[in-house]
């Protein structure tokens, strides 16, 4: 008796055994081996020139939210009040 | 015409914004606020053009944008200021810590071509998306994407940053964030 399983018989085993490819991508996932794309995690790592453009963007926003905060002037601030008091006769 | 209140309070959060931007875009804080000035006025003027339920914010920039354009245009041989040194005229940028930085990156961004300034800045600084900023600047998409892309790798070189250690955090954006001198 030939006690070695066809090919065939462990495929079909081996079909039986796997894990349905959503709870497979999702387990991945949750473990942080996969991305929601199933892609390897590690792809999702910043490439150095990536990294190098957040960093720049990040300065950016640094500069632009202290502009932000610049007072100001009297006459931008006149006008917005003369604004704000037309919208409340209105 | 009487603005709903919304509106209203969402045009008043966006003039510090409309104003970076306008310093940032003409290097001149005169000229940013008249710039300022006269898209406060002209979006009053025209708020019935303005459809309910768009973005307000991205409407405003584009009236800005348009009004510094059609002046770039008018002043085209005037010189623009590309070393920064609108730095003088503002009162809270000098006494900031990290300013060196700060002078570092008002000098390079001067110095990119206007185009690719207003790009970076829309996307980058301000958080529009492409597409809206492809809106504002009357632009394809993929010309915004260019553009964003060539201002940063210019910005890159203009800094002297050819990797994110020459930039931060450990470096500069810690030194501009906790106000350490870069250059000690």
């Amino acid at each position: 008796v030939n006690v070695r399983a066809s090919r065939s018989d462990k495929d079909a085993r081996s079909r039986e055994l796997r894990v349905p490819e959503v709870i497979q991508r999702s387990t991945n996932y949750a473990r942080g081996l996969k991305d929601g794309n199933g892609r390897p995690r590690h792809r999702q790592r910043a490439s150095a020139p990536e990294r190098l453009q957040d960093l720049l963007g990040e300065h950016l926003r640094l500069y632009y939210a202290e502009l932000i905060k610049e007072p100001m002037p009297g006459r931008l601030t006149a006008l917005l009040e003369r604004l704000a008091e037309r919208e409340r006769r209105s | 015409m009487a603005l709903p209140d919304a509106t209203q309070q969402e045009l008043l959060r966006t003039v510090p914004h409309l104003r970076a931007f306008a310093i940032s875009l003409s290097g001149s804080i005169d000229r940013a606020d008249d710039l300022v000035q006269e898209t406060l006025l002209r979006a009053l003027a025209n708020i019935d053009r303005f459809q309910p339920g768009t973005c307000l914010q991205a409407w405003l920039f584009t009236i800005l944008r348009n009004l510094f354009h059609t002046e770039f245009r008018r002043r085209r041989r005037e010189v623009e200021d590309p070393e920064g040194t609108m730095a003088g005229q503002l009162a809270v940028l000098p006494n900031q810590p990290g300013s060196v930085a700060f002078d570092e990156l008002r000098r390079a961004l001067a110095k990119l071509p206007h185009e690719q300034r207003e790009a970076l800045l829309l996307v980058s600084a301000q958080g529009f998306s492409y597409e809206e900023a492809a809106q504002i600047t009357g632009t394809q998409l993929g010309t915004i994407k260019s553009r964003v892309n060539r201002a940063r790798a210019r910005l890159a070189e203009l800094l002297h940053v050819h990797h994110a250690e020459d930039l931060g955090p450990d470096r500069l954006v810690r030194a501009v964030m906790h106000g350490a001198d870069l250059r000690g």
